[in-house]
């Protein structure tokens, strides 16, 4: 602890400079972290909402929600408590910025209704309950909403906090709502059957009349990894950022090693006084952990700090198992480097330190 | 008191250079007692620091028995060697042996925190006072002249409590003027405080303050004769 310190102490300005690098290192990693993880949630926020098990699609939709149609004839048999209907189609707000969204046309009292963060439940057609995104957008709660190429206007009653599908804010409404809607984005005036979904959304254990024709039946999880873009944005994002842990990790331990390389003539003469190798070590490590933790906590601080005023800007979102294991891991790899050190240190000859 | 506090009994050293075996410290007895303070010239290359750092614990002679206050630790553990030359020996090196990121006070608080023991605050004061480092505590080794690192070191090996000084060209760094200065006070300690104090030099000039001088050469180490301390 006195060695550590007081070097610290000392070499202010050179501690400061070896500080700054980690604080930036874990800064960078922390944030593109969450950026990825924030990029892929919000593919999926909404449906996460659903807590559900698995979703019913048309098996000729090949595992595709946007192209799946269903039948009151096709779900009939399966409706019930832990098996909702849900309508899905996509459409552009018109308000103060057009942004795009998802439309989720749902039974009101069903599982799929969202909690709302503020406002009331939907209780009429033409009503629309939205994310919370979609205020950055001009959309209000009490407000009114068009979508782009409709005439048609819905009175915004409450809204979801980050409810997004497929990156695009969600807007709820009822399924007839929903019905008219998609059809008229479309330039169509209503649909060929007013018992149209896209999709039943199943809680609980799967069973084989979910899977038979004309039903195909998907876990939430691989539908999720159907969506289309979701897997190959995942992967793509996941070697990214594991490269650059792995490589940022391997980098902090090398410069641990080095750092502490460098004071090996005076370990060396401390150890032909006869410090006991033991406190030598001990000095270093207390040493690199203090920097490391210093310089993780202000890093992760500096990313939670700058994803809280990017927030509406782009997805960021933590997720502390992730966060945990970024700073175990670098915290692992810096110990390395200082034990590599260590080992090197502890075997100087103090006859070569002395000479 | 007449124990010797360092006796080196038939010592000698080997190593093997180039595949042949190269005796660089011939068998050698040596013994130094409490207030006498010797120095060993000698060419570089002669064996001065094979002797030294035999003397030191730093390495085992090949032959022979090393003795410190009359215990044989030639046989010792390199964890048991490093626990002597922490209570036993102190060094001086040519380039000071200070830590640069420590205060000359800290650098001697340092060997409390070592050994786990309350400072003394008034030893500090009192050696700073003798060694004339009382304005200069607070300053870090880069601030001072050679000199006063020189005298930092051995208020250094004095506060350790060590009663062997081992000093390996204490003054190679330091002008004329200096060299005379921080052997004199080394001398002074060695009889004040009776410690034991080898110095390896070059330098004749100083040979003047040592209670003997041995010359080695070529690995053997003789006792000059005729040799007088200056009064």
């Amino acid at each position: 602890m006195f060695l550590a310190l007081n070097e610290i102490l000392k070499e202010k300005s050179r501690f400061l400079l070896i500080t700054i690098v980690i604080v930036l290192v874990s800064y960078l990693v922390f944030f593109l972290t969450a950026l990825a993880y924030g990029l892929a949630s919000s593919y999926t926020r909404a449906v996460e909402a659903w807590q559900a098990e698995g979703i019913v699609l048309s098996d000729t939709a090949n595992k595709n929600i946007a192209r799946s149609l269903l039948y009151q004839s096709d779900y009939e048999a399966i409706v019930g408590d832990n098996a909702a209907l849900l309508g899905v189609g996509a459409a552009t707000v018109d308000a103060d910025e057009s942004d795009d969204v998802s439309l989720f046309g749902i039974e009101t009292d069903s599982f799929l209704m969202p909690e709302l963060t503020s406002g009331r439940a939907i209780a009429a057609e033409n009503e629309v309950v939205v994310s919370s995104e979609l205020m950055a957008a001009g959309v209000e709660e009490g407000g009114t909403l068009k979508f782009s190429g409709t005439e048609t206007t819905y009175a915004v009653v409450g809204i979801v906090e980050n409810a997004t599908f497929q990156t695009a804010p969600v807007v709820y409404m009822q399924l007839d709502t929903w019905r008219t809607a998609v059809s008229e984005v479309s330039g169509m005036s209503g649909m060929r059957d007013d018992t149209t979904v896209s999709a039943v959304v199943i809680r609980g254990e799967k069973r084989d009349a979910y899977n038979t024709e004309p039903l195909a039946y998907l876990s939430i999880n691989d539908f999720i990894f159907a969506l289309p873009g979701y897997q190959a944005q995942v992967l793509t994002f996941s070697v990214m950022i594991g490269f650059l842990i792995g490589i940022a990790a391997f980098v902090l331990a090398i410069f641990i090693y080095i750092l502490t390389m460098q004071k090996k003539s005076i370990f060396g003469v401390l150890k032909a006084e006869g410090v006991p190798s033991s406190y030598i070590a001990r000095s270093v490590m207390v040493q690199v952990v203090l920097l490391s933790v210093f310089g993780l906590l202000v890093g992760g601080a500096l990313a939670v700090l700058t994803g809280a005023l990017l927030s509406t800007k782009v997805p960021f979102a933590i997720n502390p198992l992730f966060y945990g294991g970024i700073a175990g891991l670098f915290l692992l790899c810096a110990a390395i480097g200082g034990i590599a050190s260590v080992r090197s240190v502890t075997k100087i000859d103090p006859v070569e330190a002395i000479e | 008191m007449t124990q010797a506090i360092l006796e080196l009994r038939g010592v000698a050293r080997d190593f093997v250079e180039a595949g042949k075996k190269v005796t660089a410290l011939q068998k050698t007895d040596f013994s130094i007692k409490r207030g006498e303070f010797v120095a060993v010239v000698g060419p570089s290359g002669s064996g001065k620091s094979t002797f030294l750092t035999i003397a030191g614990g730093l390495q085992k002679p090949s032959r022979g028995e090393v003795v410190v206050h009359g215990k044989d630790i030639t046989e010792l553990s390199v964890k048991e060697l490093s626990k002597v030359r922490l209570s036993e020996v102190g060094f001086i090196l040519q380039a000071s042996n200070l830590v640069p990121y420590l205060t000359i006070e800290k650098q001697l608080l340092l060997i409390d925190r070592v050994v786990r023991r309350e400072s003394r605050a008034s030893v500090i004061e009192g050696l700073f006072k003798d060694l004339g480092l009382t304005k200069l505590r607070k300053k870090y080794p880069s601030d001072l002249s050679g000199g006063e690192r020189q005298r930092a070191a051995i208020a250094k090996v004095l506060y350790g409590a060590s009663s062997l000084i081992l000093a390996d060209e204490p003054t190679a760094s330091l002008d004329t003027t200096k060299a005379f200065e921080v052997v004199e006070l080394l001398a002074r300690e060695t009889r004040e405080r009776k410690k034991a104090t080898i110095m390896v030099t070059h330098d004749e000039r100083l040979l003047e303050y040592c209670d003997a001088v041995y010359e080695m050469s070529d690995g053997v180490l003789k006792k000059r004769r005729g040799h007088k301390r200056k009064a």
